[in-house]
């Protein structure tokens, strides 16, 4: 059966959530932390999560950094109460939808619904300008690292939504923010930035500093001679206007798609484990299946295989069980060809 | 004919006028012609918007027979949104106008002449189970039963439902339950959620929205304002009446019943 | 399934009550609640305005609750929709959303679960839905044919079981709610559940 993941701090919109979705044919698991969160994300990978943006330890969007690090492509929800004052809009991802509160609950389950069938194939990694909105919209304090194709780190920093700090093997500040913010990326973490930030080595409003960067790359990746107009990301007059005019979120998923295009074949054997879920449910199918057509020592071994690649799927896990005191033991396919 | 909707509790304070105030204007911002009537005879909407309890002339006014029901409706600074209030009664006229609800067709009569053109009509009433409220569900086509997230409102809401069941059964048999909204919920309280799980278990008609303990509502309340016109940066607390509006504008549709606002007569444009 | 606690006879009076008054969302279970005694009251006849007639008090009848006339039953999803794999969870979803049931689990005859919706408690909904399939073992024996239906009030809820013909063994639908399943909606389920099987 599918999995609902909600992470969410406050005990009654949790409890309310919670009811709302366990409507739908899936398990519903809470969390009222990111540490909570995390340790659900040990016992098994959801196939959505619905969470809140801001939590006493921490911010939602580690969990996408967490999914990253295990290659796991889970949809995410982010619901949060503070983004009506932006206007620039996250760039579409369909691994990621993000609403302000209070969201209605029916149009949430509607959201998970449409997800829990699985996920897309032809999607593109979160990158760090994604992570960048995200953060920078939330108001929070995050560190993005960053390991290029060319196998260079690199680190930025914001603070409370502020573009803080970028240093990589070349240098800090704004130049560094600029190579890695589009740079070719293998590996993009996001973690939680605590205690008191460092040296401020970037100034400027993050959506200004995103632009300006989008469109040097844009234009970086054009034959045409590259003159690259630098605005001052204090001129505010004249960064509004340059803001009306371009068209952020057409650069930023160009860049983005540049930046998947450029992962070369040795980063593409990491690719993030789609086939995982999609090979439980096809397990779980032919199960189901044999199991209709009683035949049960089939079906107990697509039952074995289901448990080994989600042991905590419970309906797997119970009907394995009762087969087993039926008399038939389900076992991996590979070790019954093995014993015969 | 507009939609009426009657917001009853048995209990006090738990929220029934603010919930009127603030889903009427909801309303009215979502282009529902609202009129909000205040059936309390305490004058709870009155003293909501900050006014003295002889200043805003209403219903008590209509009934001494010193106004036709429809000067009694006055608008407001939403587009939209009118007020009957509950008028310049005197304290010790309470009983009055009490009986006078009491006597069958009496606010009938005035009411049908007062939101003649209205889309939706949100009557709010006095806690209990008295002659106003009674009065409120025989002419309402639906009741909105706000119920606070506390272990005692939870016991004693059987007795306002069997009230309904039987204005239904033998005055109105139009009216419906159009939801149990929860109201003064601790967002972080494990107690507010036991309350909740048995009321989702013993009701059925526990609506989706949840209305919180806020200091925004204080702070409303304090000004004389709802929500929406309170100043400085807004409160999502606002925004959750609009999610109310569309969830109750959904439960209706279910319920049966035409789309509100399509009652509208022909117009001329010049 | 949630709390341990049994429901007390006032609370069951409040769920008789609030499913007479707005049946589960959705047009639903038509069936007659269950018949909870009501609590005794007397009645009052209102004094004339002002008179000295003593207040007459009369003994306990609660009059009978009018029934309310509820809309048809929902259709169940086409066959389109339940085709596939993923029709099975797409039929007990129809169950608990649009019918307003508060659970539903299919089993095969051996208590193997093919599909669930609404179930909060997995292991407690499984036994349930198992010790049912032997409820069904039980009443074959009552007489001659096969059993199709049963109905039990458990503690605070009502679970209707339905047998669907499949080959030689039938499929077990066990539905929790808080009234019996309406006929019409039950033979809605068990055609829908055979067609499908039959594609």
């Amino acid at each position: 059966m599918p999995r609902v993941l909600i992470l969410e701090d406050e005990t009654v919109l949790r409890a309310a959530t919670a009811r709302a979705l366990a409507k739908l044919p899936a398990e519903v698991v809470e969390a009222a932390t990111l540490a909570e969160a995390l340790a659900q994300l040990d016992r098994g990978l959801p196939d959505v999560i619905v969470s809140d943006l801001d939590l006493p330890d921490g911010s939602g969007i580690e969990l996408i950094g967490e999914l990253g690090r295990r290659r796991a492509r889970v949809p995410v929800i982010f619901v949060s109460a503070y983004l009506r004052a932006f206007r620039a809009q996250i760039p579409p991802h369909a691994d990621v939808e993000v609403r302000e509160k209070p969201v209605a609950l029916d149009e949430l389950r509607a959201l998970v619904r449409e997800r829990i069938g699985g996920v897309d194939d032809a999607i593109a990694p979160f990158a760090v300008a994604d992570y960048l909105q995200l953060a920078c919209m939330g108001k929070h304090s995050v560190a993005i690292e960053v390991t290029t194709t060319g196998k260079s780190r690199g680190r930025i920093e914001v603070v409370r939504g502020d573009i803080w700090h970028a240093v990589d093997e070349v240098g800090p500040g704004l130049d560094a923010f600029r190579r890695l913010t589009f740079a070719a990326a293998t590996e993009v973490a996001c973690r939680t930035l605590r205690g008191a930030p460092g040296t401020r080595t970037i100034e400027g409003r993050w959506e200004a500093l995103l632009l300006d960067t989008a469109r040097a790359h844009d234009e970086a990746s054009w034959d045409g001679p590259a003159e690259v107009e630098e605005l001052d990301p204090n001129d505010a007059a004249a960064l509004e206007a340059a803001l009306d005019e371009f068209d952020l979120e057409g650069a930023l998923s160009a860049a983005t798609d540049d930046a998947t295009a450029a992962t070369p074949p040795l980063a593409r054997g990491t690719a993030p484990e789609v086939p995982r879920v999609d090979e439980f449910a096809r397990a779980r199918e032919q199960a189901i299946d044999a199991l209709l057509g009683r035949d049960y020592p089939t079906a107990a071994s697509f039952f074995a295989r289901a448990h080994a690649l989600r042991p905590d799927d419970r309906a797997v896990a119970a009907n394995l069980e009762r087969l087993a005191a039926l008399g038939y033991a389900g076992s991996n396919q590979t070790e019954e060809e093995h014993d015969a | 004919m507009p939609r009426r909707i009657a917001v009853v509790s048995q209990k006090g304070g738990v929220g029934k006028t603010t919930v009127s105030l603030n889903l009427a204007l909801a309303m009215a911002e979502r282009g529902r012609r609202t009129l909000l009537v205040d059936l309390d005879p305490q004058g709870g909407v009155g003293h909501a918007l900050a006014k003295g309890d002889g200043e805003l002339p209403g219903l008590a006014d209509v009934l001494a027979g010193q106004l036709a029901p429809g000067q009694a409706v006055m608008a407001t600074h939403q587009a939209g949104l009118a007020l009957l209030p509950r008028g310049r009664l005197d304290p010790i006229d309470v009983c009055e106008l009490e009986l006078w609800l009491h006597t069958p067709g009496r606010l009938e009569a005035v009411l049908a002449e007062a939101d003649a053109g209205f889309d939706l009509t949100i009557i709010d009433t006095p806690s209990g189970l008295g002659m106003p409220t009674r009065a409120a569900l025989r002419l309402a086509d639906y009741a909105l039963v706000p119920l606070q997230i506390e272990r005692l409102a939870l016991r004693s809401i059987a007795q306002l439902l069997r009230v309904i069941e039987h204005v239904r059964a033998h005055d109105n048999p139009k009216l419906e339950l159009l939801g149990v909204l929860p109201t003064m919920a601790d967002k972080g309280s494990e107690a507010s959620v036991a309350v909740l799980v048995d009321a989702w278990n013993d009701l059925t008609a526990v609506l989706d929205t949840i209305v919180p303990r806020h200091p925004a509502f204080a702070a409303a309340s304090e000004a004389g304002v709802p929500l929406g016109f309170l100043g400085g940066a807004p409160t999502p607390e606002a925004r959750r009446f609009d999610l109310l509006a569309e969830e109750l504008e959904q439960a209706m549709a279910r319920l049966g019943g035409k789309e509100l606002g399509h009652d509208r007569p022909q117009r001329a444009l010049l | 399934m949630t709390g341990p606690s049994a429901p007390s006879s006032d609370r069951l009076a409040l769920r008789a009550l609030a499913r007479r008054l707005r049946p589960p969302d959705g047009p639903t279970l038509r069936a007659a609640p269950a018949p909870v005694p009501p609590p005794t009251y007397v009645r009052l006849t209102a004094p004339a305005h002002g008179s000295t007639v003593p207040i007459a008090t009369m003994p306990t009848t609660v009059a009978p609750a009018a029934t309310p006339v509820a809309p048809p039953a929902p259709l169940p999803p086409s066959a389109d929709e339940l085709s596939g794999s993923a029709g099975w969870a797409r039929l007990l979803e129809w169950c608990v959303i649009d019918v307003g049931v508060d659970a539903a689990i299919l089993t095969d005859d051996r208590g193997l679960v093919i599909a669930s919706a609404g179930v909060v408690d997995l292991e407690l909904a499984q036994g349930i839905a198992a010790r049912l399939v032997i409820a069904f073992h039980q009443a074959d024996r009552m007489s001659t044919g096969p059993s199709r239906t049963m109905v039990i009030e458990l503690d605070g809820i009502w679970l209707t079981g339905l047998r669907i013909d499949h080959g030689d063994e039938p499929l077990t639908l066990s539905v929790l709610a808080a009234t019996p399943l309406a006929t019409e909606t039950r033979a809605a389920l068990a055609s829908a559940i055979a067609h499908k099987l039959a594609t």
